[in-house]
């Protein structure tokens, strides 16, 4: 199904399957979303992305159509604009901005940043319908005082990662984020991957690790890669006075796209950790103690050179860390081969 | 949407509703119930407990259970019907005995406090000819009174003679649309079925009947299944299909027995099943019962509730003629259309035209409830006016009342006055006062009753039922009830309540993704139009019915 189809007047090449919304960020247009995430289904929830198709009687979800050729769309109007508005107002009538603590201590959620920068106040007042919800476990806080029901983290949970821990339960105002039976999150099939924070466009799900550090004014961004494996998936570390307050994922890195699992995700608290050794350290009588770098190497080259004489090149095996980098790998195979002289070399990365 | 498939290990089409329904313990879903239940359907219990936990008759551990309820819907809580005992009771969605209105749940079973006929009463008798009803006044309901009308002639023809273009040609002329409220004319959907690629294809006969003010599909249901079951087979044959749901609404359990006995004896006949009429054609019935949930008749929550995904409607297109039960072509079509198909090709089109009135064809079943004399069920031509069918058919108000307003299409096809009972009921001029006929369910309001009482009745009825999919209907539906409170007295009264009504109904109309929010705002809107002035007097706290205490 190749073919042009406009979008605002403007010419557009057809992609098979492509949606409205992709089609037209592609040539610069950004028609507003909340329940957008492009890894997964759409679920057209939001219905912010409303645009119009000449010969529709209705407006269409621009996420969950795909743009076909001959196609007519407007992306703004005044009716688009009003509906929108309105639509926002309705979900910050159950979320107001000052509530944030996402925006307040993390960043911007995608919510906010979108009323404010269409300045929508809350003009409608009414019950909300989300409640807080205790949960023991150590990464993942659940306030759904905040949700606005994008229903993205169940996709996010259950499409991509396949975990299947949440799901939307209840109807109407009255559904509700649950696990089976509204259990814990320990309770459940959640790897704790923390791609449910990630995708969440409010302050419904946080890293509990990360609230209480800063305010998010005070932090930058730095791109990394996660040192935990070799899929070095992309990071940002969350810096603020010279600490690492949190972790997000790298959405552009072409690994992994967004995504990480628990130990990229929530396991880099080890950098400030008062328990990380800050020398080498020897056994000496049963105990290890403290040691300078000259003591250790000469303590290695020592046993080193001793094994090898008594027994052979033979009784080494060397294993190697995938969280070392290419280059420190590719010198510990030639350290084994032509220092120690044997080819017992293996690395964990293999398996 | 994911390519799915039934679960290749069973023979079952559709196992997700009779499963729950065999592992309810008295409504109640047990923890250990749900986990074996996952397990052999193959389900993420996540994903199961999201589902289950849709409805309203499944109540899962740690819920309260649901012993008892009454109704109060739009119909049921208007002045006059109002049940005045039971207020301790909960409430329950209303269950379509709108005619015998209060309305009651007992531990399984809907009864009224008004008549025991339940889902059983005889529709009124029209002065014309009636098609349908014609076949439901037998003394019995068996096979062999609906035989001796010729009935399973039909099917016996088609799978006999193979006269399929005959068939086709006959119900494109006869214009036949859809009854269950989008009016889609039914040839076109049959052969779109029956050219799309993909099978095995279904055919799906909504019976989730949940609009309020409309039980119309109740008689046929209760008193002569077989028509339905022979329209099934005939759009079995039609559209190339072998297997057909009846998706039956929980509300109507006697139903469910009816139709399984009526599936038992035409099978046995080898009128169902395999080789039907001794033919090749083999064509096997399903039951599934709902659950409770308006949005279940929207006819893609429908599908999604039969494959055990959590019922909320798809977005459209792909239809279901291309893409329905399990991603396969479906025709989806309500009880009222697929009983008229033998009935067309029986007599011919030319007949089901003459039927009509004032250019359009066929009758329709009507429900008429709320304030009149003879509430109920009648048969008349398409393109009755409102007054005929209101003021002379149904007896107008009780003596001495004076008629107030009628809605049309239970209650989402709109609100008029009564300045407009001149309406030709048909699918064209509603349109013109920005109303439609829908399912044919009118609800008339007298003078003892109050417009913005019953508004709010149907936006709290559209709030309980809206499936939480969209923002502006999950969100909107609240807010406007609660706008509602303030005007009935029973909340606070923000300034410029008018206007926040206006704009949230306006953009629910346009921006929801089903029926169900689009249809919100016509209720609304013919408050605000057609009885501005008693919409404003509530603004200052007054009801001239006094209805509403402030
Ligand atoms: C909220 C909602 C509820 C509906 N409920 C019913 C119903 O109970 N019965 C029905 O036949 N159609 C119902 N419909 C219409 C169906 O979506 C669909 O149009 C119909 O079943 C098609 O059959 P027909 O062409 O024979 O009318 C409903 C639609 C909406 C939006
Ligand atoms: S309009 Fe309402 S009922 Fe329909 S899909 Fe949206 S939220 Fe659900």
């Amino acid at each position: 199904m190749k073919g042009k189809a406009r979008i605002d007047g403007r010419s557009v090449d057809c992609v098979p399957g492509q949606s409205i919304v992709a089609a037209a960020k592609g040539i610069g247009i950004a028609i507003p979303t909340l329940c957008y995430d492009p890894r997964v289904e759409p679920s057209a929830t939001c219905r912010l992305c409303l645009v119009k198709v000449k010969g529709r009687r209705l407006p269409v979800a621009a996420c969950a159509h795909a743009l076909e050729p001959e196609m007519e769309v407007t992306s703004e109007d005044p009716d688009l604009e009003s509906w929108r508005r309105t639509i926002l107002a309705l979900a910050l009538s159950e979320n107001p901005a000052a509530e944030c603590r996402r925006c307040a201590e993390i960043g911007p959620c995608e919510l906010h940043a979108l009323a404010k920068k269409l300045a929508v106040s809350p003009v409608f007042q009414g019950a909300a319908s989300g409640r807080f919800k205790e949960d023991s476990n150590p990464f993942i806080r659940r306030d759904y005082e905040q949700c606005i029901y994008c229903y993205r983290c169940t996709r996010v949970c259950g499409e991509l990662e396949q975990a299947h821990a949440i799901a939307p339960a209840g109807r109407g105002f009255k559904s509700r984020i649950a696990t089976f039976f509204d259990g814990g999150l320990l309770e459940s099939s959640c790897t704790f991957c923390g791609q449910c924070v990630q995708t969440c466009p409010t302050g419904a799900l946080m890293d509990k690790k990360m609230l209480g550090k800063a305010r998010a004014t005070e932090a930058t961004k730095v791109r990394s890669v996660c040192p935990f494996c070799g899929t070095g998936c992309g990071i940002e570390l969350h810096v603020a006075r010279g600490r690492v307050i949190g972790v997000t994922p790298d959405w552009n890195a072409p690994v992994n796209q967004g995504s990480l699992c628990v130990k990229g995700q929530f396991g880099l608290d080890f950098i400030h950790s008062p328990e990380r050794l800050t020398t080498p350290l020897i056994r000496r009588n049963g105990k290890l103690t403290a040691a300078t770098w000259d003591e250790a190497y000469g303590l290695i080259v020592g046993k080193f050179q001793q094994i090898k004489d008594e027994s052979g090149p033979g009784a080494f095996a060397l294993w190697s860390s995938s969280r070392g980098t290419s280059e420190s790998n590719y010198l510990m195979q030639k350290f084994a081969r032509a220092v120690i002289g044997t080819n017992n070399i293996d690395n964990c990365a293999r398996t | 949407m994911k390519e799915l498939r039934p679960n290749p290990q069973s023979s079952d089409p559709a196992p997700f509703l009779a499963e729950l329904h065999r592992v309810a313990k008295g409504g109640l879903l047990s923890r250990t119930a749900l986990e074996e239940l996952a397990a052999s359907l193959q389900t993420p219990l996540a994903d199961l407990y999201s589902a289950a936990s849709f409805y309203h008759y499944f109540k899962l551990d740690g819920d309260e259970p649901l012993g008892e309820g009454v109704c109060r819907g739009p119909v049921c809580s208007l002045s006059g019907i109002t049940a005045r005992a039971h207020f301790d009771l909960p409430s329950i969605s209303c269950p379509g005995l709108c005619d015998q209105a209060p309305a009651r749940y007992d531990r399984g079973d809907f009864s009224s406090a008004a008549s025991s006929d339940g889902g059983f009463r005889l529709p009124h008798r029209a002065n014309g000819e009636e098609a349908l009803f014609h076949h439901i006044r037998a003394p019995d309901r068996r096979l062999e009174s609906y035989r001796r009308n010729d009935g399973y002639g039909m099917l016996l023809n088609l799978v006999q003679n193979k006269s399929d273009d005959d068939a086709f040609a006959a119900l494109q002329a006869s214009g036949l649309s859809g009854r269950g409220g989008a009016a889609f004319p039914l040839a076109l959907k049959w052969r779109a079925v029956r050219d799309a690629e993909g099978s095995p294809k279904y055919v799906v006969c909504n019976a989730d009947e949940g609009e309020p003010g409309t039980f119309k599909d109740r008689p046929i249901l209760h008193l002569q299944p077989h028509l339905l079951l022979e329209a099934m087979a005939i759009a079995g044959y039609l559209a190339g299909a072998n297997v057909g749901i009846i998706y039956l609404r929980y509300e109507y359990p006697r139903a469910y027995d009816v139709l399984a006995k009526a599936i038992g004896e035409a099978e046995e006949e080898g009128l169902l099943g395999s080789n039907v009429g001794g033919s090749s054609f083999c064509f096997q019935i399903h039951i599934r019962r709902g659950a409770g949930s308006y949005v279940c008749g929207e006819e893609s929550a429908l599908l999604n509730s039969l494959e055990g995904r959590r019922p909320w409607p798809r977005e459209r297109p792909p239809y279901p003629t291309s893409r329905g039960l399990w991603g396969r072509p479906t025709v989806v079509n309500n009880v009222e259309t697929l009983c008229f198909v033998p009935l067309i090709l029986r007599h011919g089109a030319d007949w089901f035209g003459s039927l009509g009135r004032g250019g359009s064809s066929g009758t329709k079943i009507y429900s008429v409830s709320g304030r009149v004399c003879r509430p109920g069920n009648f048969e008349l031509p398409v393109g009755i006016s409102a007054r005929e069918l209101i003021m002379d058919y149904a007896g107008g108000p009780p003596s001495g009342r004076s008629l107030k307003a009628f809605t049309l299409g239970g209650i989402s096809g709109g609100l008029l006055a009564s300045e407009h009972l001149s309406l030709s009921l048909d699918y064209r001029s509603p349109a013109k006062h920005g109303v439609f006929l829908g399912s044919g369910g009118v609800i008339v309001l007298d003078d003892q009753c109050c417009v913005v009482d019953f508004v709010r009745s149907c936006v709290l009825f559209y709030e309980a039922e809206s499936c939480g999919k969209c923002t502006p209907c999950r969100i909107g539906t609240v807010r406007l009830r609660e706008l509602l409170d303030g005007l009935t007295g029973r909340g606070n009264l923000p300034s410029g309540v008018r206007q926040q009504m206006e704009k949230i109904s306006d953009t629910m109309g346009a921006s929801s993704a089903c029926g169900l929010g689009q249809s919100v705002p016509l209720v609304v809107s013919g408050m605000g139009r057609f009885f501005a002035e008693e919409l404003r007097e509530h603004t200052q706290r007054k009801c001239r019915a006094g209805v509403c205490r402030f």
